[in-house]
């Protein structure tokens, strides 16, 4: 049995609820562009002695897909990353029909045979030298501009390192303070606490473009982020990231996290997400074009050097390289934990150099290995060392100085690295033409050496073994450069692709359609309507009976 | 499905970048008429064009090779052929004074001097030069091919002062390859002797200070510090005919192809001495042997070098025959380089550059495609239920 006060109670609610409807529309309405919004809908309950009551704002979304966006998110974030480096990558290594490496080294070895045809002829000469020219500009020009990527490469990942700091301690805190609120989410109270959520879940997002995330709701509401297998958000802290710049990478930053008073490095769990990437294409890519260019440069520079010393220029003087720059650098890792403060290298036999990366690594502090780390091999074993002597294999030397390894102490050495940049021409062949040796005697028109010379350009000295000339070895570099483009284009297409599908899944459940909201709007309205018009009605009721009073 | 606002501006968005994409791309094509313009564009072909390109760039090399060995062949082709038209009138001269009822001491003279011009204009030919090199002195290409006659004269003072010997070249074909001795006997007489024979040229000659002494086509002037010649005063003088090679007979290769290397070079010693031909004639020694015999007249002689001088233009002929052949096989090696050329050209246009009609059909293609994309996106975006609640 209803009682008059309880019509008009059951209005007043009705009014309530429907306003609150007509809220959450309006709220949903102004952030249909927002970043991250998710579509929330008001969820009605009637009350057991009658009438309306707001249940909760539920907040639409599909958490199956949520979760294979972020891994999508990580598989563009890397593959977009990937492909602008290696686009830029190619653009370094990339070739007019008259300047780069390739057309450079076929000059040089053109403006050869025209001195063979002419060994005399002061013109041909200085062809030459300026074709010689030409070449050492052609590789400092790749070695600058890949030097230049790899430094703002670094740049990036250093940015990114910062944003993801910024993001997880954020996420830190959303954590924090959604906690204690999560009862008031289950018992789906409107408590503001959607816009938290819907915060956190967007930085997850921008998160994991950048890393891949692994989330895990730990209870209450809190989510546990894993990097790989470390858990970079747990609870209300977050694990800060960390650059270590390595002296065996050009100074270039390593990603490192503190573990157990020391640091551990980052780079295994860096799969997914731009960040991994960068690094990937700073280190592997861009530093195998430098690498390979480099080999090159010293290659050519060691396999003419040895023919032109061979011969005589005009002013009858034999044994004058051609190139210079042949150099060898020793680098040490920071892990190192002997006495050791300085490395050196140094260049004794230039015929005896192979372009491998060598590792000396001491067995005690007495004795060492020499590794060939090019074609993992071993070149000798227990060497005895004493302090003050000389390291000597491949025709390179390497000093230590300042104290003693300890074991397992290593140290690297290479006789190429830096080379392209490096590379010059011998100042004595610069200054007078005719010191160019294009013979093997000084006679005018001997032309031997310049043959010799010649020879080398279609020779197979690249590559281990040796199977490729300097051309096609160059050439390989960019073909297989420009296939990684290729691939990595297509990539991010097809993950472009695939996210967007997803973001379309997600946007479907979560997305706001003005249409629906405008039909949502006119329900509530005609509901709030109808709720005063039974308000309206039991007055009228009221004042019947008040006048039969 | 749900459809939001959100979803479908994205998905309009996305067509017009992919669309427009295509468009920037086929504009790129259009212009550089290229299909490739980086090699991740199509690695597979762009490996292709780079090997192509390099074998061109060879082609290219070796063609500038054969036409520079062309060019140097020719240049021996006329010279040999002067030098055969030079031995050619040698043989007029000698056949008219080899006949013994017609020759007369006069004629010989006669026929003696044009010999001996004859042999300067062969050590003009000899030293020859192509772009400022001699080209018949092997490596030694800043060096003449062969000395013109020569002479020098010196000797120590008997008393005070320097002795001083000028010494010039008279008659070249006069010479022989003899050293000399002029010794005086007194102040004013002396005694001329060839060193190699031991015999005396001349003998008691009548000397008269700063007269100049003439014997085997050289002249000899001597001044003895501030006296006058002494009896016991020797002065040597060394005398040099043409025909010494000052080249060193090697053979100058040029590549042609890799690993393909052809002679450019005829070398001196072999042209004109016959070094490494079996029977080869030295053409300057045969030149000073017919002289000496003309101004001695010995017949017998005269008649037995008609026969060399024979020889000496088959050596001739045949050596620039070679030079000949060499000519032809590099015509040959030219004309195939040139198809080997112009077919690689062929495959790597194929491969990169564009076919400009479907080019200009993709182009067409991609704008209208581009324009429909936005007709639509206009169509799309204009209605909402708000237009129709009023």
């Amino acid at each position: 049995m209803s009682s008059i006060f309880g019509i008009l109670n059951t209005g007043r609610q009705a009014l309530n609820v429907q306003q609150n409807g007509l809220q959450t529309i309006g709220n949903n309405i102004s952030n249909a562009n927002t970043t991250g919004y998710s579509r929330q809908r008001t969820v009605l309950e009637t009350l057991s002695y009658g009438g309306v009551r707001l249940a909760g704002i539920e907040r639409m979304r599909d958490e199956f897909v949520s979760a294979r966006l972020l891994t999508s998110n990580s598989k563009l974030g890397s593959s977009s990353a990937q492909s602008t480096a290696l686009q830029q990558l190619e653009t370094a290594v990339g070739e007019t029909d008259d300047s780069g490496v390739t057309v450079s080294l076929r000059n040089f070895f053109d403006s050869l045979q025209d001195l063979s045809a002419s060994p005399d002829g002061t013109s041909e000469r200085e062809s030459f030298l300026a074709r010689a020219t030409q070449l050492l500009a052609s590789f400092s020009g790749v070695s600058d501009q890949v030097t230049q990527l790899r430094t703002q490469l670094d740049e990036q990942v250093k940015q990114q390192v910062e944003q993801v700091n910024t993001i997880t301690a954020q996420i830190a805190e959303l954590n924090q303070r959604i906690g204690p609120q999560s009862q008031a989410l289950e018992n789906q109270q409107n408590t503001g606490i959607n816009q938290l959520l819907d915060q956190r879940d967007n930085l997850i997002n921008q998160l994991s473009s950048i890393i891949p995330v692994r989330v895990i709701p730990t209870g209450s509401g809190v989510m546990t982020l894993f990097c790989g297998s470390v858990p970079i958000v747990e609870g209300a802290s977050a694990v800060t990231l960390q650059l270590s710049p390595d002296a065996t990478n050009s100074g270039l930053s390593n990603v490192v996290i503190d573990d157990l008073g020391g640091t551990r490095s980052l780079a295994g769990d860096l799969g997914e997400g731009s960040l991994g990437a960068l690094i990937r294409a700073r280190d592997d890519q861009a530093r195998d074009v430098l690498d390979q260019t480099d080999r090159l440069a010293a290659t050519l520079a060691r396999d003419i050097n040895s023919v032109h010393r061979a011969g005589y220029g005009l002013d009858g003087v034999t044994g004058r390289d051609l190139f210079t720059g042949l150099s060898a650098s020793a680098t040490f890792s920071s892990t190192n934990q002997g006495t050791v403060s300085a490395v050196s290298g140094q260049v004794i036999d230039e015929s005896a150099l192979t372009f491998d990366d060598y590792e000396v690594r001491f067995t005690s502090s007495t004795s060492y290995d020499v590794i060939d780390k090019t074609l993992g091999t071993t070149v000798s074993t227990g060497n005895a060392w004493a302090a003050g002597q000389n390291i000597e294999f491949g025709g390179m030397r390497l000093t230590l100085t300042g104290g003693a390894p300890a074991v397992g102490d290593s140290f690297d050495i290479n006789s190429y690295g830096g080379m392209s940049a490096r590379m010059d021409l011998n100042s004595a062949v610069v200054n007078d033409p005719r010191a160019v040796a294009a013979g093997t005697t000084s006679a005018s028109g001997d032309n031997r050496n310049a043959l010799a010379m010649i020879a080398l350009g279609t020779q197979m000295t690249m590559g281990n073994p040796p199977a490729q000339t300097y051309e096609v070895y160059y050439n390989n570099m960019r073909v297989r450069l420009g296939t990684q483009v290729n691939i990595a284009t297509s990539l991010q297409q097809q993950e472009e692709t695939a996210q967007q599908q997803l973001q379309g899944l997600a946007e479907s459940v979560s997305g706001v359609s003005l249409d629906e909201e405008a039909t949502n709007l006119i329900q509530f309205q005609r509901a709030y309507e109808a709720a005063s018009k039974v308000i309206g009605v039991t007055d009228e009721m009221l004042q019947t009976i008040i006048g039969l009073i | 499905m749900r459809v939001t606002e959100n979803s479908m501006f994205n998905q309009l968005r996305r067509q017009v970048f992919r669309n427009s994409d295509s468009l920037i791309n086929a504009q790129e094509r259009m212009a550089t008429q290229k299909r490739i313009n980086r090699i991740s564009d199509n690695p597979v072909s762009a490996a292709r064009v780079l090997d192509l390109k390099s074998s061109i760039s060879r082609s290219k090399q070796t063609i500038n090779n054969i036409e520079h060995a062309t060019s140097v062949a020719d240049t021996y082709d006329t010279v040999t052929g002067q030098l055969s038209d030079l031995l050619g009138r040698a043989k007029e001269l000698v056949v008219k004074e080899s006949n013994e009822a017609t020759s007369t001491a006069a004629t010989r003279e006669a026929a003696r001097i044009e010999l001996s011009n004859l042999t300067s204009e062969m050590v003009q030919i000899a030293n020859t030069q192509f772009e400022g090199k001699y080209i018949f002195s092997g490596y030694q290409t800043d060096k003449p091919a062969f000395n013109d006659a020569t002479v020098a004269a010196g000797g120590a003072p008997v008393t005070a002062g320097t002795l001083t010997a000028a010494s010039k070249v008279l008659d070249a074909t006069a010479m022989n390859d003899h050293d000399y001795e002029i010794r005086f006997t007194a102040a004013n007489a002396f005694d001329v002797v060839d060193v190699q024979t031991g015999l005396a040229v001349a003998s008691n000659q009548s000397y008269t200070s700063g007269q100049a002494i003439r014997f085997g086509g050289v002249e000899v002037t001597v001044a003895n510090g501030t006296g006058s010649p002494s009896a016991g005063m020797v002065v040597s003088v060394t005398t040099t005919p043409p025909g010494a090679y000052n080249g060193d007979g090697q053979t100058q290769e040029i590549e042609i192809g890799q690993g393909n290397r052809i002679a450019t070079n005829l070398t001196g010693d072999r042209v004109f001495q016959g070094v490494g031909i079996s029977g080869g004639i030295d053409l300057f020694a045969l030149m000073n042997s017919i002289n000496t015999a003309l101004s001695e007249g010995d017949y017998d002689t005269i008649q037995a070098k008609l026969d060399e001088l024979d020889t000496a233009s088959e050596q001739v002929s045949n050596e620039r025959a070679r030079n000949g052949t060499r000519v032809n096989l590099l015509e040959q090696l030219k004309d195939r380089q040139s198809s080997i050329q112009d077919s690689l050209e062929i495959l790597r246009s194929d491969l990169e550059d564009i076919d400009v009609a479907e080019a200009m059909t993709d182009l067409t293609k991609a704008q209208n495609v581009y324009e429909a994309t936005l007709t639509a996106a206009s169509q799309i975006i204009q209605p909402s239920l708000l237009d129709f609640l009023q």
